[in-house]
């Protein structure tokens, strides 16, 4: 029952992936350019069973996991400094208005000029890559927590550290946690294009191997592999987000 | 703050730059000092290479982001005015959006070659899903009362479209094209450096495969100055079509 309103609310998915089968068993084009989508399923199936499939999406999961990780510990905290001071405020605004619109796609060749091809370069590239949003967000954010909140919280004997962890972050998660989705989104960009570019390892890598060696249906497994990939991730950021926003709704 | 004060940052992060690759603290082959890059960025300029390469990047970006803007604005639209729309392609949208587009590479290449078309065909791809979702939401937030007003007062459809709808959710659907230049400009490059025999990325990575890394720099500051002078160009065009809203102004 529940599978069936599933299948009626995304019917279009359902016909789209029809339309993928009747296109590729029409013979329209050739079997190798276009494999049916039943094919892919199998190859899928097949890379998953040999543990192959399973180390990719690891080592691709892995590094833009602490990629992200680090650039919103690293941003929120710069964010959080300059909403604080003036100073560090002056001296970062004009570095990150310049920076911020630089396409993160030109850092691929520099980092793995500095870095080399391997896990860490990715890592640091995906840091960069979504760093500088999330410090904006963060910065906008925490300067617009309401200031009567800030001085309640001090006059009722709260320290600084204790008054940013229990109001001003609470206060200002909602617009941090957007600005973190959009580096989500860019962050898989940046780390399936570098994985294509260099490396050995990685869904990226796997799409870019098999597509010289010919695999193509092997390409076309890799492919929706991080479709759903991706898509899941961004479910699970989103049910993450509704769960840390919940007392607001509840507030309000 | 004067226009000099607020660029300290950046003047001291370049003179450092310079002094320290200078003073030889770095390995000179990896840090060029600043004062070669840009004077090669000059020449690179002037003999044509960059502005060439610049140009063929630029049209791409141009066609895809054009495409996804006149195909996706619609559609979003329609998706908010219209529950059927909304039906169809929602689910599309929702699971297509944070799907990394760049994966289809291999797929784009394979139907369209190595040329320009595959290029388009990504930008478009990656930049049609913030644009169409911005409408979306943008439509879905007008006001009610608004529509019924203007609904009221005898406007038909296309009027009210033109009229209430639009305007209301134009903030939104400026966000949407901020997000979908940024994404455009990301992937246009990364196309080019994983297969292409032009354009800006395909002589970032050329140039860094034969270690010319003067000119890998040069090609890295003109695909900066590019996203910084679009991002400039969007914004000014966002404020003078936002001038009657409260939020026009703001970046």
């Amino acid at each position: 029952m529940r599978g069936w309103r599933l299948l009626s609310r995304n019917y279009s998915l359902a016909l789209l992936l029809v339309g993928w089968e009747v296109v590729a068993r029409s013979g329209l084009f050739a079997r190798d350019i276009l494999p049916p989508f039943t094919t892919t399923l199998a190859r899928t199936a097949d890379l998953l069973r040999d543990g192959e499939l399973e180390r990719h999406v690891l080592f691709s999961l892995a590094r833009q996991a602490s990629g992200l990780l680090l650039a919103v510990v690293a941003g929120v905290s710069l964010g959080v400094l300059m909403a604080w001071s003036r100073r560090v405020r002056d001296f970062f605004e004009p570095l990150l208005m310049l920076t911020n619109p630089i396409p993160k796609a030109a850092l691929i060749p520099l980092f793995m000029l500095w870095f080399g091809i391997g896990t860490f370069s990715k890592i640091m590239l995906i840091c960069a890559g979504t760093v500088i949003p999330i410090v904006i967000s963060a910065f906008h954010a925490v300067a617009d927590v309401n200031r009567n909140h800030i001085w309640s919280a001090r006059a009722m004997g709260d320290g600084p550290l204790r008054t940013l962890v229990r109001v001003v972050l609470p206060a200002a998660s909602p617009q941090i946690l957007s600005g973190i989705r959009l580096g989500l989104i860019v962050s898989l960009i940046v780390l399936v294009g570098s994985e294509m570019l260099a490396g050995r390892e990685g869904l990226g890598w796997l799409i870019a191997y098999t597509m010289e060696t010919g695999a193509y249906d092997l390409t076309y497994a890799a492919i929706l592999t991080i479709a759903i990939v991706g898509f899941c991730y961004d479910r699970l950021f989103l049910l993450l987000m509704g769960r840390l926003l919940a007392w607001q709704e509840r507030a309000a | 703050m004067s226009w000099l004060s607020r660029s300290t940052s950046l003047l001291l992060l370049a003179g450092s730059w310079e002094a320290l690759a200078r003073l030889g603290c770095f390995n000179p082959v990896l840090f060029p000092p600043a004062t070669v890059i840009a004077g090669r960025l000059v020449r690179l300029a002037a003999d044509g290479t960059l502005p060439a390469a610049a140009a063929v990047s630029l049209a791409r970006m141009g066609v895809g982001f054009a495409l996804a803007l006149v195909i996706g604005l619609p559609l979003g639209v329609a998706m908010g005015r219209w529950k059927p729309v909304e039906g169809f392609f929602g689910p599309i949208f929702a699971f297509g959006f944070p799907v990394p587009k760049v994966a289809l590479i291999p797929v784009f290449l394979l139907f369209f070659g190595l040329g320009h078309a595959s290029k388009i065909a990504l930008v478009f791809a990656d930049a049609l899903f913030p644009v169409a979702l911005s409408a979306y939401h943008g439509v879905r937030a007008v006001e009610r009362q608004l529509v019924w007003s203007a609904r009221a007062m005898g406007d038909s459809e296309p009027g009210l479209l033109r009229r209430v709808v639009w305007p209301a959710a134009l903030p939104s659907v400026f966000t949407g094209i901020r997000l979908g230049l940024v994404v455009a400009l990301i992937v246009v490059f990364i196309s080019e450096m994983v297969a292409a025999g032009s354009g800006l990325g395909h002589v970032m990575i050329l140039s860094a495969r034969n270690f010319k890394i003067v000119d890998m720099y040069a090609a890295i500051l003109s695909i900066g100055l590019i996203g910084f002078g679009l991002d400039r160009a969007l914004l000014g065009i966002r404020r003078r079509a936002l001038r009657w809203h409260e939020g026009g102004a703001v970046p």
